[in-house]
């Protein structure tokens, strides 16, 4: 069971920001997480061309991507289940990322 | 959860993420967004193959990719990145992750919400100019997926069984 969501068909990043070589943000609201997994997915259908400037380029490209959630700029959830009191000292508590 | 617990010498730890960062075919690097700080993992150290599937486990994301550039004269391409050396565009926008035919990033245990996606793009490898690097047009499709049993995170538990 999943539920995929297609966000855009025959997206052409040229068109939406008018150039290339120019940075282009696009923004999905109200991406609905029930069961712990996110997945963002680029699939190239076989529209566009392939041969310029060379041969293979073609397909999807992605920059970066970034998530967040409305609660933004919240520390991590850590909760200890097992603990060797023993060897506390060797214990590396890596920091998490804020978000 | 089992996935989300973090292995390390005499702990466990459950942990979960409710955000993402990556620079896709890129560094890490640290950018200031809307004045706050934001630091953006890279994924451009990650090699290619014509099937990859990338975990990084400390931050619980990845991606699966699919495909080679058949048509290209590198028998298989050892990379699929791409990066554009340019004082014109931010550094976020200097690297990207390509795909033949599909690509997937994934993010699990994360914290289950309402959750905002910004997908960050550039063409850098088509030009502006007006010689015939700038008669390109790259046409892909765009997925979100919020999924309860997919196949990258059934991939995901046999990697860990295997492993522990």
């Amino acid at each position: 069971m999943s539920q995929e969501r297609l966000v855009w068909k025959d997206f052409n990043i040229e068109d939406e920001v008018g150039s290339a070589e120019k940075p282009l943000v696009k923004q999905v609201l109200n991406v609905n997480v029930t069961n712990n997994m996110l997945e963002i997915r680029f699939y190239f259908a076989g529209k566009g061309t392939t041969r310029i400037p060379d041969r293979g380029v073609y397909g999807p490209i992605i920059s970066a991507i970034s998530v967040f959630s409305g609660k933004l700029y919240v520390w991590h959830l850590f909760s200890i289940i097992q603990l060797s009191t023993m060897h506390v000292h060797m214990i590396d508590l890596k920091p998490a990322p804020l978000c | 959860m089992l996935k989300c617990l973090i292995f390390s010498h005499f702990i466990s730890l459950w942990a979960d993420s409710n955000c993402l960062h990556v620079n896709s075919g890129g560094k890490d690097i640290t950018i200031n967004e809307n004045k706050t700080t934001l630091s953006y993992e890279g994924d451009g150290q990650v090699e290619g193959g014509a099937a990859k599937y990338f975990v990084n486990d400390q931050s619980f994301w990845g991606f699966s990719r699919t495909g080679d550039f058949m048509d290209d004269f590198d028998y298989q391409n050892t990379r699929y990145t791409v990066s554009l050396q340019s004082s014109t565009i931010p550094e976020l926008y200097q690297t990207a992750r390509i795909s033949p035919i599909s690509l997937t990033y994934f993010h699990y245990c994360l914290q289950n919400g309402n959750y905002t996606v910004n997908l960050h793009f550039a063409e850098i490898q088509f030009t502006n100019d007006h010689t015939y690097n700038s008669f390109g047009r790259r046409i892909f499709d765009i997925y979100v997926q919020v999924s309860s049993h997919s196949n990258v995170e059934h991939t995901f538990f046999l990697k860990l069984e295997a492993r522990t």
